[in-house]
């Protein structure tokens, strides 16, 4: 049982979605470089070198543990820009690294050593073994987990391999596959998620309205429809419907979030460390206000009004997803 | 002044402006605005534009205007067009949506863009990506109220904080607020423009003089 | 036409055939198959490993290596539950009896880190750091990532030479895609993961799954999702030798294996030029559609015709 409290690990997509977040109450903020060492490599978003300094300087001076993101996989004969990032991390006193490229990081623990490294969902480790091995190999001291694991399998995890922390998602966008191994979107717009940290990029997106008919489409093919009212979701293939044996369906997931709240007491049983927030690409109005209803809810009160956080999901809705058996 | 005043969204802009005035008469009264605000914002907005090109239209739903944004590179420029179809409006971007949804968007206590989109309250046509980067650079620069009443020549902005004070929950009631504010604000444009044309020239060669007034002072 | 001097692998079956269907694929392989290597085990899922699948696969093994073929154990390619990481454990384990074992989940270098192994596709390796962190660990070969583009390839080859090491690539088959710990084959047909009744069975080559719009786009295979179009790369094979690629991995398909292994054998052997072999592959894949996009830099599902 963890006498300390989870901590609260939150996005950030700019200097004022930093500033919401730590307002609200973040224990940490998790941000990322404008550029393609960042697996949320979206136009306008992100920080550049001297605001992620001064980020890290904010974070530092009210509290909150700055967390930088270095989570896509460096280019062959070219891997500069990402070890200039984890240097200026390092220089600027970041909290954590958070990576998942096993070059980088035998960079960042040879060069860096003092840097403490943080594994990124995008590693996709799932296992005790996985965990044993970036922790002997690279010094990992914290793993986030990937959105495939019930919370039984995140208690045995933790229990076979208790000097590595673990972080787990608890609210926000929900990936089906195992991260940082998926090539759909990179299969229909040639930009890779690992590579180019973009899934579906904004640049290859496309709405079409006929009526009240919304179409989304990614590069050339359609991803979904959308009849008159229906809720939306991301364009990004896992949440397409398709036709399979001549029926149409959201073959991968539905489009909904996720939202763990009522997990809590069972991850911190389980020795989980942190929980995190997806949504860098989100507004300050969802940082602010779930930020503030999950820090209520660790602090084990339940007086927040749940539907404040509602209608930040994809379609309206929310899963506790793949943290309960039945999912699978 | 608390956070939801200080927010500033496009789509507050757009309640301040349109009104069942002739569209004409609508661009003199709002160029000084829209130039002010460019000329504050601009800088803010960093660059999160840069290397970003296009025309994006901000379109309210079910009114006769549009606001546009000519990008260009990092450089901002703001017009105020009939609403049309994307291609005719010259949009390599187009976003439709109620007022309120534009105006509650940009506050902490209102929904997020995604959010706007996953409901259907908001539809985004042409370059996805244009659309993204101004969303994240206007968050981002956090522009306030102050902004909108520092670019608005004499009188309107000395109206405006008093007028303000009825937006504190701009996104719970947004329509009958934003018709409250609309009113405090336009109902003198209007009344001029409706006793002369001419005088709509001679007001708008006053706001140029107060206009560079300010810059000078 | 000059010879060109790689090896040529048939990479592990990807889909769930039936124990019979699996023994006429290998002993076909066995017989005739111009394949140096086999890579032979269930990399998708651990429910697939029934005993009648088990029997065979072993029977397989035997004629495989009787044939003179090296055969190389793979690992499952994600491994969250317990049985799945018991899997992995229990195959990497065969690495200290000698056997050559393929990395496919990184939990798999825990057990083989210090002894010879070989790291397979769907490990992340993107960059010249992560294969020289590989090395240092005992890799004796890497086949890339499928969506690699051509200079990362040609990169990651040289640097593979330098480090005197083997580099694969993959250049014939249905790309994975993703892989979850959910199987979609069993959602597509009402069912579970846990419920599944190995309903992935009907389909020998994957699930078929359209756009709206009736446009074919992917496949789904148990756990895993595929491309739907087949990558084929033929022309580009001497640059990717003389680039430092020195094994062509095959990833078998519902068709006559051996003569898709012969197309490529004949093009390496300099029996056949790239036109050719080409040609007759085309004419192998009958109708299913063709891609090359990943090495092209392009959209993967696209076909970058010749210059």
């Amino acid at each position: 049982m963890n006498a300390v409290p989870m901590e609260l690990v939150c996005p950030a997509g700019t200097p004022a979605a930093l500033d919401a977040a730590i307002e609200a109450g973040a224990d940490a903020v998790y941000f990322g470089f404008r550029d393609r060492t960042n697996a949320r490599n979206f136009p306008g978003l992100n920080f550049s070198p001297k605001e992620l300094a001064e980020g890290i300087e904010t974070c530092n001076a009210r509290g909150a543990r700055p967390m930088i993101a270095i989570n896509t996989y460096p280019d062959a004969s070219d891997d500069s820009l990402w070890r200039r990032n984890v240097d200026i991390c390092a220089e600027a006193g970041a909290g954590a690294v958070i990576l998942c490229d096993m070059g980088l990081a035998g960079y960042a623990t040879k060069r860096h050593p003092d840097l403490r490294l943080h594994l990124s969902v995008q590693a996709s480790a799932s296992n005790a073994p996985s965990v044993q091995f970036y922790r002997d190999a690279f010094n990992i001291r914290r793993v986030v987990l990937p959105r495939v694991m019930t919370v039984e399998q995140i208690a045995a995890l933790t229990a076979a391999v208790p000097d590595v922390e673990t972080e787990v998602f608890v609210f926000g966008g929900l990936c089906v596959m195992a991260e940082g191994r998926c090539s759909m979107s990179g299969y229909a717009t040639g930009i890779s998620p690992n590579k180019d940290g973009a899934c579906s990029p904004a640049s290859h997106v496309r709405y079409e309205e006929q009526g009240e008919i919304m179409t989304s489409r990614l590069g050339n093919f359609t991803l979904n429809r959308f009849g008159a009212g229906e809720a939306a979701g991301y364009p990004t293939p896992c949440k397409g419907r398709y036709r399979v044996q001549g029926r149409e369906m959201h073959l991968f997931e539905d489009p909904c979030s996720l939202d763990a709240t009522s997990l809590l007491p069972d991850f911190a049983r389980a020795g989980v460390t942190a929980l995190k927030v997806e949504g860098r690409q989100r507004g300050k109005a969802y940082v602010a206000q779930v930020v503030k209803s999950l820090k209520a809810a660790i602090a084990g009160q339940t007086a927040t009004d749940p539907t404040a956080t509602r209608r930040f999901m994809e379609a309206g809705g929310a899963t506790t997803g793949v943290y309960s058996g039945a999912w699978h | 002044m608390s956070q939801s005043v200080r927010t500033f969204s496009p789509g507050l802009l757009l309640g301040l402006l349109i009104r069942p005035i002739p569209l004409s008469a609508l661009r003199v009264v709002a160029r000084p605005v829209m130039d002010g605000l460019i000329a504050d914002l601009g800088p803010r907005l960093g660059d999160r534009l840069s290397g970003l090109q296009g025309r994006l239209a901000i379109v309210p739903t079910g009114h006769p205007v549009a606001v546009v944004l000519d990008i260009d590179d990092g450089a901002l420029e703001l017009d105020l067009i009939e609403a049309d179809t994307r291609e005719a409006m010259g949009a390599v971007a187009a976003v439709r949506a109620p007022l309120e949804t534009l105006t509650a968007m940009l506050d902490t206590e209102g929904m997020d863009g995604d959010a706007s989109f996953f409901a259907r309250a908001l539809t985004i046509e042409g370059d996805t990506s244009l659309v993204m980067a101004l969303r994240y650079a206007l968050e981002d620069a956090g522009a306030g109220i102050d902004d909108i009443t520092n670019a608005m020549p004499w009188p309107f902005g000395a109206a405006l904080p008093h007028a303000m004070r009825f937006g504190q929950r701009v996104h719970a009631a947004a329509s009958r607020d934003l018709a409250t504010i609309q009113d405090a604000i336009l109902a003198p444009v209007r009344t001029e423009v409706a006793r002369q044309d001419a005088r709509m020239s001679r007001m708008e060669s006053q706001m140029q003089r107060t206009q560079r007034r300010r810059a000078a002072s | 036409m000059t010879q060109l001097s790689a090896r040529l692998a048939l990479g592990p079956l990807l889909y769930h055939w039936s124990a019979d269907r699996r023994r006429a694929l290998y002993q076909a392989v066995a017989a005739d198959g111009p394949y140096d290597t086999v890579v032979l085990g269930e990399t998708v899922c651990a429910k697939r490993e029934t005993p009648p699948v088990m029997e065979a696969m072993a029977e397989a093994e035997v004629a495989l290596k009787a044939a003179g073929r090296a055969v190389i154990r793979p690992t499952i390619g994600l491994a969250v539950a317990e049985e799945e990481v018991t899997a992995l454990e229990t195959v990497a384990r065969t690495a200290n009896a000698g056997a050559l074992v393929e990395a496919n989940d990184v939990g798999a270098l825990a057990l083989l880190s210090g002894q010879p192994h070989q790291i397979g596709p769907m490990v992340n390796v993107y960059n010249e750091g992560t294969l020289t962190a590989l090395a240092e660990r005992g890799a004796t070969c890497v086949t890339l990532p499928w969506e690699l583009p051509m200079d990362n390839v040609v990169a990651l080859a040289g640097t593979a030479k330098r480090l005197g090491i083997d580099c694969g690539v993959t250049v014939f088959g249905r790309a994975p895609l993703a892989i979850s710990a959910r199987c979609y084959h069993a959602r597509a047909n009402g069912l579970h993961k846990a419920t599944c009744r190995l309903i992935c069975e009907q389909d020998p080559e994957g699930l078929e799954v359209e756009t709206l719009d009736g446009d074919p786009f992917m496949v789904v295979n148990g756990l895993q999702t595929q491309a739907f179009a087949v990558t084929l790369i033929v022309r580009e094979i001497p640059k990717l030798i003389e680039a430092g690629v020195t094994v062509l991995r095959v990833s078998p398909l519902d068709m006559d294996m051996v003569a898709v292994g012969n197309a490529y054998a004949d093009l390496l052997a300099g029996r056949a030029s790239v036109e050719e072999a080409e040609d007759r592959l085309l004419d192998l894949l009958e109708d299913h559609e063709v891609a090359n996009g990943f090495l092209h830099n392009a959209p993967g599902a696209d076909w970058v015709a010749a210059e």
